[in-house]
């Protein structure tokens, strides 16, 4: 099954690998450009767009993955009816099943990690000084973080392969997986997240990176009051969103599971 | 005489409506089964479901004594299925779709398959997707008989053929009966081309088992009777009408009997299996009162 997967599915799998590498040389440049200016302000102000851009690129990559890997790894077989012939070769579904998911996870944790490790290295988030804080502040790049890009590729490849095992059509399978996902993260983002733990409350400008979730009071001068979340909860945060994400990860592939051990070819 | 595939009370269910339905037969090994029937008739599920695709809704089948979903692993070594609509990767070169054969089989034989596909001048590094309909259906074959398989059933392996091309398919398809211990189940709507390589036949008609017998025993207890009207029902015990068409005077009746029990008075000519075939086929009613095995006890 691992030369079958592979044969199938190569140029998902070298497209995925290439885009890794730009990624990777792309947040290096950005990175030690960054990491050589003098004046930070001023440099990060000149890269900011690179930045944006970077920002973005790391945001779409696990739905690039779940679309365009997750969704056509099973589906395409049920298509094209050829999983009638590997399940009449002398494997079983069960076998069918996880070498393809074996070889296709692999290949893309793989890909995650080595972008995640180069992500977490070149993206600025170690500059406290003060004048620079409020571009240099972890939680802008919560959804690139350590713990939780390979979470999100992990769940976006997984929820295609379910979306695939269940509809059989690949086409249907990638709208799905794309709506879905982009849905379910905005949710997650807007009304989930900042729940996690109960914010914090201050008066003013604060003095740390923080990320405010909410302010109340009058616009027009007196008191605001400021919810927000501190930087020391940065880590437990994505331990909770990854964990989520992992926990939603392995429901989805034990649905694939069922639907492909009982479905009527 | 081992028993290739043997169904009992076959059943297979889909939502409200039932595929196939008290599905019992037994082909012998060896035999060259025809599996006919009109479009919806239950072909492809009984197929489905001899290979494990499909699970049963009630009853059983089971292949050399196994059944495909309790021993998936015994059955399908043994067995060469090929889909309808020739399923194969259009992207792989005819090498690549070989290797798939040998990497996901216990029993392989690369060079018979390799050797059958030369002799048809395919070339092995031409994609799939680009083959011609006949040669599609050449490497599907290669493909099922690599595993050297004891049982091959093949799904509609004919349609979309040319005749040059189902000529040259059944001609492989006979050679390697003709080199082993082979039995197929071939199903197809073509007659002409199951009589000239079928022995046996099952016929599925609405979900049911309609007949089945080899082809020698059918061709024998089926004829076509024409005689005086008047006298149509007289003297038939024994007898099962399977079509009967009145003109004015005369009548004509597509029956199933014994040679010695057919009445006399009327002048009995035999049926060939197209005209057997197409007179089951239009009365999805008529159907033996008992198995053909059992049809010497009929008085």
């Amino acid at each position: 099954m691992i030369w079958l997967t592979w044969r199938q599915h190569r140029i998902a799998i070298l497209a995925a690998a290439a885009i890794a590498v730009l990624l990777v040389a792309a947040l290096a440049t950005l990175g030690s450009q960054t990491a050589r200016s003098s004046r930070l302000v001023d440099v990060y102000q000149a890269i900011r767009t690179q930045w944006n851009v970077m920002w973005f690129l790391l945001l779409l990559l696990p739905l690039v993955a779940g679309i365009f890997l997750g969704a056509p790894l099973l589906a395409s077989d049920f298509e094209c009816g050829t999983h009638r012939l590997l399940w009449t070769q002398g494997v079983t579904r069960m076998r069918w099943l996880v070498g393809k998911l074996a070889v296709a996870m692999t290949a893309i944790l793989v890909c995650a990690a080595i972008v995640d490790v180069a992500a977490q290295m070149a993206i600025p988030t170690q500059w406290s000084t003060p004048a620079a804080w409020t571009y240099a502040n972890q939680w802008l790049f919560f959804d690139q973080g350590g713990l939780t890009l390979p979470a999100y590729v992990l769940f976006a490849v997984s929820l295609g392969v379910a979306a695939g095992a269940v509809v059989g059509r690949t086409l249907l399978a990638m709208v799905i997986t794309g709506i879905v996902y982009a849905v379910w993260r905005a949710v997650v983002g807007a009304v989930i997240r900042p729940n996690y733990l109960p914010p914090l409350q201050g008066r003013g400008p604060i003095q740390q990176a923080v990320w405010v979730t909410s302010a109340h009071g009058n616009l027009n001068g007196g008191p605001i009051t400021l919810y927000y979340q501190p930087p020391d909860r940065f880590w437990t945060f994505q331990g909770i969103e990854a964990s989520i994400f992992l926990g939603l990860s392995l429901m989805l592939l034990a649905l694939t599971t069922f639907v492909v051990l009982r479905r009527d070819a | 005489m081992s028993v290739a595939v043997e169904a009992a009370d076959l059943g297979k269910c889909y939502g409200a409506t039932w595929g196939l339905r008290h599905c019992s037969i037994q082909v012998p090994a060896g035999r060259i089964v025809a599996l006919v029937g009109p479009n919806g008739a239950g072909k492809t599920t009984l197929l489905h479901l001899a290979v494990g695709l499909v699970q049963a809704t009630e009853g059983g089948v089971r292949l050399f004594g196994w059944a495909p979903t309790e021993a998936p692993d015994l059955v399908l070594s043994r067995v060469g299925f090929l889909a309808q609509a020739v399923p194969l990767y259009d992207s792989f070169s005819v090498a690549d779709m070989l290797q798939v054969g040998r990497r996901l089989n216990q029993r392989w034989d690369q060079s018979v398959a390799e050797t059958r596909l030369r002799r048809l001048h395919i070339p092995l590094d031409r994609r799939v997707g680009r083959l011609s309909g006949g040669q599609r259906a050449q490497v599907a074959l290669a493909l099922a008989l690599g595993k050297k398989p004891d049982l091959i059933l093949l799904d509609e392996p004919l349609a979309n053929l040319d005749p040059l091309a189902r000529h040259e398919f059944l001609g492989e398809l006979m050679e390697s009966v003709s080199a082993g211990p082979l039995t197929v189940v071939l199903s197809s709507h073509l007659i002409g081309d199951l009589e000239r390589v079928c022995d046996y036949m099952v016929l599925l008609n609405g979900g049911r088992v309609q007949v089945s017998g080899s082809l020698d025993d059918l061709t024998a207890t089926h004829h076509l009777l024409v005689g005086p009207r008047a006298e149509a029902g007289a003297g038939m015990e024994g007898i099962q009408v399977i079509k009967r068409s009145e003109g004015e005077r005369q009548a004509t009746l597509w029956v199933r009997a014994e040679p010695r029990a057919l009445p006399g008075g009327w002048q009995a000519s035999s049926l060939s299996l197209e005209q057997m075939v197409l007179a089951y086929m239009a009365n999805p009613d008529a159907r033996p009162a008992v198995r053909p095995e059992l049809e010497g006890v009929v008085p």
